[in-house]
């Protein structure tokens, strides 16, 4: 899976996303971007709002269904919620073990 | 398909194939609904305005497609009435750890997977009504109905803790508690267990099926969205 159409499905969701607190928002986001804990953007409701919505753009792009707050995320001691990069890095890594391998 | 054939609100009912859940589907469809409706097994139910799906409602990966057919084919979803359930009537001492596992299977992870699917699309539209099956059995503290009871006091948390996640999503998540209705379930029952059981409601006959209707069709209705976490028993058992 080319982890740049995953990167681009994130940040096209955040840049979608309804945000609760609108004065956290920057005006751009990146990679580096906080997502969730200290000084993230998201709160835990939002944070599942979020979720859900990937989990959606990444179906619409992909075909494929993934589950990204399994008990594997959330036993992780580096959560993979907490930047963009590494909710990029989970999902590529959700992907390529659904997919076929060529 | 018209305009309003388009528009017309979208329902997910578990169980439609007979019983509750086919009175339910045939009720609905007759005011304008759309319905999905699933079982186990293949249903006769024929109306331009109804699909089914074969499935085992624990059954996570089925019913994950159930609720993408209804995104593909109806593009939204407003209710979800989880009836489908299985009842175990024995001592808990002579209760095989098989009909435990099967009962909260259905009942309980059923439930929980079609609030959960069913939540997740009714998101998008920021509205949606959960309705649950709970049963005076838990209440009632009925002898040789542990497990049944059980799975269903399950239910009601699910439906009270799910009314506060849902919330935010002005998705209503209720339960109706039904006394016995001449179903499946009840007609293996010896007519004295039920009479004895009947005798504890303070409105002492038999549920209807319309009974239970009316309370979903209040859960349903726009009006009450200010209506969530609730458990209605029938027939004054609370």
């Amino acid at each position: 899976m080319d982890r740049q159409v995953i990167a681009q499905a994130i940040l096209g969701t955040l840049r979608n996303f309804d945000f609760p607190d609108l004065e956290k928002v920057s005006a751009e986001f990146t990679e580096e971007t906080i997502l969730f804990g200290r000084e993230g953007l998201l709160d835990s409701i939002a944070l599942v709002s979020f979720i859900l919505d990937v989990e959606e753009s990444i179906r619409a792009k992909t075909g494929v269904s993934i589950t990204l707050a399994d008990e594997r995320a959330m036993s992780q001691s580096r959560s993979p919620f907490r930047r963009v990069s590494s909710l990029v890095d989970y999902a590529v890594q959700l992907l390529s073990e659904q997919l076929p391998t060529k | 398909m018209s305009d309003d054939a388009i528009n017309s609100r979208v329902m997910v009912i578990s169980g439609a194939r007979k019983g509750i859940g086919r009175f339910l589907a045939e009720r609905y469809l007759a005011s304008g609904w759309r319905v999905m409706g699933c079982s186990r097994s293949e249903c006769d139910l024929v109306h331009p305005n109804y699909r089914h799906v074969c499935t085992d409602v624990a059954d996570e990966n089925g019913v994950r497609a159930l609720f993408s057919k209804v995104r593909a084919e109806f593009g939204r979803l407003d209710a979800v009435i989880n009836n489908a359930g299985i009842a175990s009537m024995n001592h808990s001492l002579l209760t095989p750890a098989s009909t435990v596992q099967s009962v909260l299977s259905t009942n309980v992870m059923g439930t929980f997977l079609f609030c959960r699917e069913g939540a997740k699309l009714m998101r998008a539209s920021k509205a949606g009504r959960i309705v649950n099956f709970a049963t005076v059995a838990t209440p009632l503290r009925l002898e040789g109905e542990a497990i049944y009871a059980a799975s269903k006091a399950a239910v009601v948390s699910l439906t009270q803790i799910l009314a506060h996640e849902l919330a935010a999503m002005n998705i209503t998540v209720n339960a109706v508690g039904p006394t016995p209705v001449r179903t499946d379930l009840t007609r293996a029952v010896p007519s004295s267990k039920m009479d004895a059981l009947i005798a504890r409601q303070a409105v002492k006959r038999w549920g209807e099926f319309e009974d239970v209707a009316n309370v979903v069709d209040f859960y349903l209705k726009p009006e009450s969205s200010f209506i969530t976490g609730q458990v209605l028993y029938l027939g004054g058992v609370s």
